[in-house]
């Protein structure tokens, strides 16, 4: 059976791992599907099928009427479409976020400002009457029961999976509040002040909006994912240029079929994978294999879609179309790494878990305490309970995470280094190893003249400043050429300083090098093979030749007048800082890989100049991502570090991607942050920001926390039996709550300033 | 008739209860099912003349949702 095509189906509604479970039965079972697999994650089920037995469109439709009995729902949709969902249900959820926190804002600010009014006396008596109770009664709700619905909603399902997050302390603490001074303000309608007279509608309008404001920039700071997935798309040709029954004809990418015959011209992207038949040119994959220099093409070689024709027409036999693409490949392995990325617990939730069950204990033991072992009776232990539940839900809690990474993204921005999701600030402090990709990463990119080798000739011709002369007749002849070494050569003469002349006679020759008079000389530059072809003897340069072969660099050919004069070693060298940075992040303690497609002895080459031991070359594009998983798998936190399209399914994959901000756009979408300077030396510094970020956090979190715990002995009573103190001491009052709230927000969002202009190391 | 109630841990959701309910209540001779998602339990009421606990409970396992005694 030919099992070679796959649908990739959207499903929505599935809640649990039992889900998973179903649809993959309930795809299993329908007919024509001989594979299934479903990812709870990404809310994909992918399907194999034989093509010869079902058609597409009849099995997605089988297959969309299965999973609509089964419960589920099927996006009937183009990938594309759907990504753009993604945004907009992105756009709503910032939307819905900024509308609950302006409601919040609306009414916890008159009620605050009227319960603290009326706490220090300052209006008249009239505010003790029962119907304020009421009006606040009236503020508080809107706030309690739609602007705090999300938090109800996350701490059950936080509940429900064993463990209490911050929405647990804060719908606890806020929900405590409301419930008690709802009960405080019927009762003194009624008539009884048994339980007091204080009402906590301002505590817990105030929590649940200041937390909805750390939510708000967290949703703001929350990147898109799906960004990376449509840049990947934008990629694709729309169309192809076949011949059907002889005639050229342009048809829609999705109808071209393997076995087609493909025409390309130069500066048109390539748009299927395939073999070649006939023409020769130079093509450019680099976003797809990461390598700088253009690949030459000609008969019998493979092709792959996406990549640019630069030099001449080629025709070629389709191989694979459609979702066997290479580039399919890599959106693939990019939407799976993205899926398979398991949300890390934010350190504000690892501190409430601890921190929500120690504050029930203390408030159950504050209730027995005062109820079984002294004469308080039951009310007033039960009301000094819910002030220990009231006075510990830190409502700065909220602010103490987005706030910093605000702060640490901003300051992130101005070194250079662009976070996109914040959970990687929080994250880049554990890293362990750091995976570098090398072309482009490591170094430039692009070739460049490394050394520059005079042989007899030309010190005959140039005397002392014979290396200037040669680069001087070898630029003049390249200055018409658009390929990089050429462009390299020209550069290089402009950084000496050396004057070129116009050639008057120029041809390149594709794969070889060029042929051109300069100054009435014939000159030839390129590999050895086209001075074999014209003729050139080597004169005693194939001993320099061989030397930089071994050190990984390329020797150009530079001939005059039928005599080679020198040679010019072209490599892609290690870009400035590399080293440097190398070395600090080994200084962190960090381990360092190097990761490359090119040959081993280029890439140890380059690792040995940049300090680096661990060196896997000759990696497949789409293995990348397999050395980061099994990095991963051996317990690591791993960082990628690249440029290229390539490196997008492992930079999605990494605990935390960084994309060079000179590289394709499409590793900047996939990765977590950019480095905007795209030098390396920006990887420790971003390191020295996530540890000095987290800092500030780790402080935050105990301001946050410092004032209520602190008050917590009072709402507990523990200083009532001390007559001296006044009773606001020895008992619980509102001013307390509100000072407490007051206190830990400014000094939370004051020490997070301050980490702007922290010293980072 | 029989009735029989027993411990599902593995109902989760809404989904898991619909999921149940249906596939052994397509079962012969099964006459009611009913999941519930918070007690985690499930009761099948069944002919024990056309049908047999075994059969029931194998359909369970088969749908990943193990009753456990």
């Amino acid at each position: 059976m030919d099992l070679s095509r796959q649908l990739l189906i959207p499903v929505t509604g599935m809640t649990c791992a039992n889900c998973v479970a179903t649809v993959e039965r309930t795809l299993r079972k329908t007919e024509g599907v001989a594979e299934a697999s479903v990812n709870f994650a990404s809310e994909r089920a992918t399907v194999r099928f034989d093509p010869t037995q079902v058609r597409e469109d009849q099995l997605r439709e089988r297959i969309a009427r299965a999973i609509e009995a089964a419960g589920y729902g099927v996006v009937d949709a183009a990938p594309e479409a759907l990504e753009d969902a993604e945004a907009a249900a992105r756009r709503a959820e910032i939307a819905d976020q900024t509308r609950k926190f302006w409601t919040g804002v609306a009414f916890a600010l008159p009620l605050f400002l009227l319960s603290m009014a009326r706490d220090f006396g300052l209006v008249g008596h009239w505010a003790h009457a029962p119907w304020v109770n009421w009006l606040m009664f009236a503020l508080a709700t809107p706030v309690q029961l739609w602007v705090g619905w999300d938090y109800y909603r996350g701490g059950w399902q936080s509940l429900r999976n064993g463990s209490a997050n911050m929405d647990v302390l804060v719908a606890m603490g806020s929900s405590v509040a409301y419930v008690y001074s709802v009960v405080v303000a019927a009762a003194l309608t009624l008539g009884s002040n048994a339980l007091g007279d204080h009402v906590y509608f301002e505590t817990a309008a105030l929590i649940i909006t200041l937390i909805k404001l750390g939510k708000l920039l967290e949703v703001r700071a929350k990147g898109e994912t799906g960004a990376a997935i449509r840049e990947l798309m934008g990629l694709r040709a729309k169309t192809a240029r076949v011949l059907r029954e002889g005639v050229e004809v342009d048809v829609p990418i999705d109808e071209v079929v393997p076995g087609d015959v493909v025409l390309v011209r130069p500066g048109e992207r390539i748009p299927v994978d395939g073999v070649v038949l006939d023409g020769r040119s130079a093509v450019d994959e680099s976003m797809l294999t990461g390598e700088s220099m253009p690949v030459e093409k000609g008969p019998g070689d493979a092709v792959v879609g996406a990549a640019l024709n630069r030099e001449g027409a080629l025709r070629f036999r389709a191989t694979r179309v459609g979702a066997e693409t290479a580039l399919a490949q890599i959106i693939r392995l990019v939407q799976q790494a993205q899926g398979s990325k398991a949300p890390i617990q934010r350190l504000a939730d690892r501190v409430a878990a601890v921190f929500v069950p120690v504050v029930i204990a203390l408030a159950v033991g504050t209730f027995l305490t005062w109820w079984l072992l002294t004469d308080a009776g039951f009310t007033a232990a039960l009301v000094r309970m819910v002030a220990v539940l009231v006075i510990a839900c830190p409502c700065a809690l909220g602010l103490a995470t987005p706030t910093a990474v605000m702060v640490g993204t901003g300051r992130g921005a101005k070194l250079g280094v662009l976070f996109r999701s914040s959970a990687a600030l929080e994250r880049a402090e554990e890293l362990q190893v750091v995976v570098l990709d090398k072309t482009g990463t490591v170094t430039r990119g692009e070739p460049e003249v490394l050394e520059v080798v005079a042989g007899p000739g030309a010190r005959e011709a140039g005397g002392a400043s014979a290396g200037a002369w040669l680069l001087g007749v070898a630029a003049s002849a390249e200055r018409r050429s658009e390929h990089p070494v050429a462009g390299a050569v020209v550069r290089e003469a402009a950084r000496k300083g050396v004057a070129l002349s116009e050639p008057t006679e120029f041809v390149a020759v594709p794969g070889r090098g060029v042929v051109a008079t300069v100054d009435g000389r014939a000159v030839v530059v390129g590999s050895r093979r086209l001075l074999d072809e014209r003729g050139v003897a080597p004169d005693g340069l194939d001993a320099d030749a061989l030397r930089l072969e071994t050190a990984a660099r390329t020797p150009l050919w530079v001939a005059v007048d039928g005599r080679a004069v020198g040679l010019l070693a072209v490599a892609d060298g290690v870009k400035e800082g590399s080293a440097e940075a190398v070395a600090d992040l080994r200084r962190r303690g960090l381990r360092v890989v190097m990761l490359t497609g090119d040959n081993r002895r280029t890439a140890e080459t380059i690792a040995r100049e940049v300090g680096i031991d661990d060196v896997r070359a000759e990696v497949l594009p789409d293995q990348k991502v397999e050395v980061v998983r099994e990095l991963q798998a051996s317990g690591a936190v791993v960082a990628m570090v690249g440029d290229g399209i390539n490196d997008a399914p492992a930079l999605a994959q990494a605990d935390v991607g960084m994309a060079i901000g000179t590289g394709a756009d499409v590793a900047m979408e996939a990765a977590d942050l950019t480095l905007m300077r795209g030098d390396l030396r920006s990887v420790p510094q971003a390191l020295a920001l996530s540890g000095a970020t987290m800092r500030t956090i780790r402080q935050n979190l105990f301001w946050a926390f410092f004032y209520n715990v602190v008050l917590i002995p009072v709402a507990a009573g523990a200083l009532y039996p001390v007559a001296a103190l006044p009773m606001m001491l020895r008992q619980l009052h509102p001013i307390l709550a509100a000072l407490a709230m007051a206190f830990s927000s400014v000094t939370v969002v004051a020490n997070s300033l301050r980490l702007g202009r922290a010293r980072l190391r | 008739m029989t009735t029989k109630t027993v411990s599902v841990p593995n109902i989760s959701c809404g989904h898991c209860v619909m999921t149940i309910q249906r596939e052994v209540g397509d079962l012969k001779g099964v006459s009611a099912v009913k999941a519930d998602q918070s007690a985690r339990q499930v009761t099948v009421s069944w002919d024990p003349d056309i049908t047999d606990w075994v059969v029931i409970e194998s359909t369970l396992k088969e749908i990943n949702y193990p009753p456990v005694p």
